[in-house]
């Protein structure tokens, strides 16, 4: 192991370890980070990429009401995404912590396999499921419980409860790995002492697991709030995101720098949060 | 009302196709120091686990002043239990800990904060209300732990291996403390260890298991005096555990002769014999019943290991003065009265 403040050459030796990391942090974040900083205040080319003079019109042109109400949408969008992520996940890795060994490997992987499915795939199987003669509505209308379709596809609840979908296991696994720290025995000490499972779990299982249910909501809110595709195929171009905006003015606008200034918006805003989160993680870690 | 405070009947619990409890009673009195003694899974903690009320028998009943406390559930039982890990809440500081099981009473935030500073000035830990418990040692640590289980006053508190994970100065004090806050607290304590040192120096009564069963229930001088059977004999102390034959009146051992007891337990049948390593007394001989192979000092005694004819080995306290040297021949000398046949 490499101890900082050790002799002259653990230090060399501590560079050479992390510069892999170093490398590939600056070739595919700072740069592009970069890059869109200067994008964002050059003049758009008249068939793409960019000119002179230098300005900052984006940003003032970001500020025009459409646009803000865009990011403010988004912003919603992926909290509910988060929070719905998080009504599901805790109650799901606080049942599978408390499972045996085998059946914890066996959940976990399961929750993990259709990870790996393409995506686009998986948001396809919701057009499915939720479209005016999907199967949702058909079983509701077979029952009796529905005489017309409920308009369930093409809203901003189709994108949360896709999304949701999507980056459940990020935060599933993290909340799972704190529950699976807690030692079994302080549940067991809460009921002795005269807890309901409500109060234990408000008062021990809940706060012991805070720093991964904190990681959970950054896994979620982060993938969420820049997502493109689901608000495409499952708001279907009624529910526009951030990261709609993004695309839009680089593909079909030409409007690079003007892409840019939203892309630099989305990044300012993960910036504040991942630092929240890091801030809260950290206090969470000291009361434990 | 009996003076029997808990009373076990015939107590069963399987896990699978392994008998943790076989039919297993016994009564427990009010203010009683009782010790569940045996080895890693013999059942003991298991019978904990029943009585605090994480596991529920097969088959069989508990009664609590006479009436059935497996009925009752853990929140509401009059039971606390002191883990062994502690299991203290890490997030919480030591007066949280403490006033834990109180939040969850009628009581009102003034009675809580009353009561269990009480307790805090009781146990001695005024000084460290605000700490949490990772920068408190061990003994403290378990001070705490001892408090947040008594601060319910239950009527019986459970300790699984209290004393195990201290190291040995801080034992010793925490042996005097735990009698100390029993009494003071009049609350009968259940303690569950496989130490019999931990046992002896702790309870009144002590209940032996094995294998699921209870093989002798006494005091801690009874189980050392006169032991039942063989199990309880070898557990209980040092000991010297000889094969040997019953005869009309005593026994007949190859390396040791015949010995005669007063009363008879039957001709011909294969026994047990247990002799106390303080028992016999050693006398040089040089035609004798056996060799010394190993004699270290220890203090106020020297450890002596004899090895008979039949080459069964058998330890003696010998006087720390006494002329015995490593090779040389002895014979065993011991009073009847003194050795235990089962």
């Amino acid at each position: 192991m490499v101890k900082s403040g050790g002799s002259k050459n653990s230090r060399h030796l501590g560079w050479a370890w992390a510069s892999p990391g170093l490398i590939f942090l600056t070739l595919f974040a700072a740069i592009p980070v970069v890059s869109m900083l200067f994008m964002s205040v050059l003049t758009a080319g008249r068939f793409g990429g960019v000119t002179t003079p230098i300005n900052f019109d984006n940003f003032s042109r970001a500020t025009d009401p459409i646009f803000v109400q865009v990011i403010l949408n988004s912003l919603v969008i992926a909290s509910a995404t988060a929070i719905l992520s998080l009504l599901i996940g805790f109650p799901t890795a606080l049942f599978i912590s408390r499972l045996s060994r085998k059946w914890q490997i066996i959940l976990i992987v399961a929750i993990i396999l259709p990870y790996w499915t393409n995506f686009l795939v998986r948001t396809y199987a919701w057009l499915v499921l939720l479209n005016n003669e999907g199967i949702i509505n058909k079983f509701l209308k077979n029952i009796g419980l529905i005489d017309k379709p409920i308009e369930m596809l093409y809203t901003p609840g189709a994108v949360i409860v896709g999304m949701t979908y999507l980056y459940l296991p990020l935060m599933i696994l993290p909340i799972y790995a704190a529950l699976e720290k807690v030692d079994k025995n302080l549940t067991e000490a809460a009921y002795d002492l005269g807890s309901s499972v409500w109060k234990s779990l408000r008062t021990i299982s809940i706060p012991l697991a805070m720093p991964g249910i904190l990681i959970g909501l950054i896994f979620v809110f982060v993938p969420s709030l820049g997502n493109f595709v689901v608000p495409e195929l499952l708001g279907g171009g009624k529910t526009v995101m951030i990261g709609n905006l993004v695309r839009d003015q680089f593909l079909k606008a030409r409007d690079w720098p003007f892409g840019a200034t939203f892309a630099l918006i989305l990044t300012l805003i993960l910036i504040v949060l991942i630092s929240l989160q890091s801030y809260a993680s950290k206090k969470a870690n000291v009361n434990a | 009302m009996s003076q029997d405070l808990l009373k076990i009947r015939n107590l069963t619990k399987k896990f699978g196709s392994i008998t943790a409890l076989n039919n297993v009673s016994l009564e427990i009195k009010n203010n009683e120091m009782f010790a569940l003694l045996g080895p890693s899974g013999c059942g003991k903690t298991t019978l904990l686990r029943i009585i605090a009320g994480f596991e529920y028998p097969d088959s069989g009943q508990v009664l609590m002043n006479d009436s059935d406390l497996l009925s009752i559930p853990t929140r509401t039982r009059p039971v606390n239990l002191m883990f062994q890990s502690y299991a203290l809440f890490p997030h919480m500081d030591v007066f949280s800990n403490i006033s834990y099981g109180l939040t969850n009473t009628s009581l009102t935030k003034e009675e809580i904060k009353n009561q269990t500073n009480e307790i805090i000035e009781k146990i001695g830990l005024g000084e460290h209300v605000k700490k949490k418990p990772n920068q408190l040692s061990g003994g403290q640590q378990q001070r705490v732990a001892l408090a947040r289980a008594i601060a319910r006053k239950p009527k019986i508190l459970l300790l699984d291996e209290p004393l195990s994970a201290l190291d040995k100065k801080i034992r010793q004090e925490m042996q005097i403390e735990l009698k100390r806050i029993q009494h003071d607290f009049g609350i009968t304590f259940i303690i569950v260890t496989h130490d019999q040192d931990e046992a002896i120096s702790l309870a009144n009564r002590i209940a032996v298991f094995d294998k699921g069963e209870i093989k002798q229930i006494s005091t801690p001088q009874e189980l050392y005096e006169n032991p039942t059977n063989e199990f309880v004999a070898d557990f209980i102390g040092e000991g010297n555990i000889l094969k040997a034959t019953s005869t009309s009146s005593g026994f007949e051992h190859p390396g040791l002769g015949t010995v005669n007891f007063s009363h008879s337990i039957g001709a011909g049948k294969p026994v047990t014999v247990l002799i106390r390593p303080e028992s016999i007394n050693l006398t040089p001989a040089s035609n004798g019943a056996g060799q010394i192979t190993d004699a270290v000092f220890a203090g106020s005694k020297k450890n002596i290991t004899v090895k008979l004819t039949t080459n069964e080995i058998v330890r003696v306290y010998a006087d720390k003065s006494a002329n015995l040297e490593v090779g040389s021949h002895v014979n065993l000398l011991f009073n009847p009265q003194d050795v235990r046949v089962f």
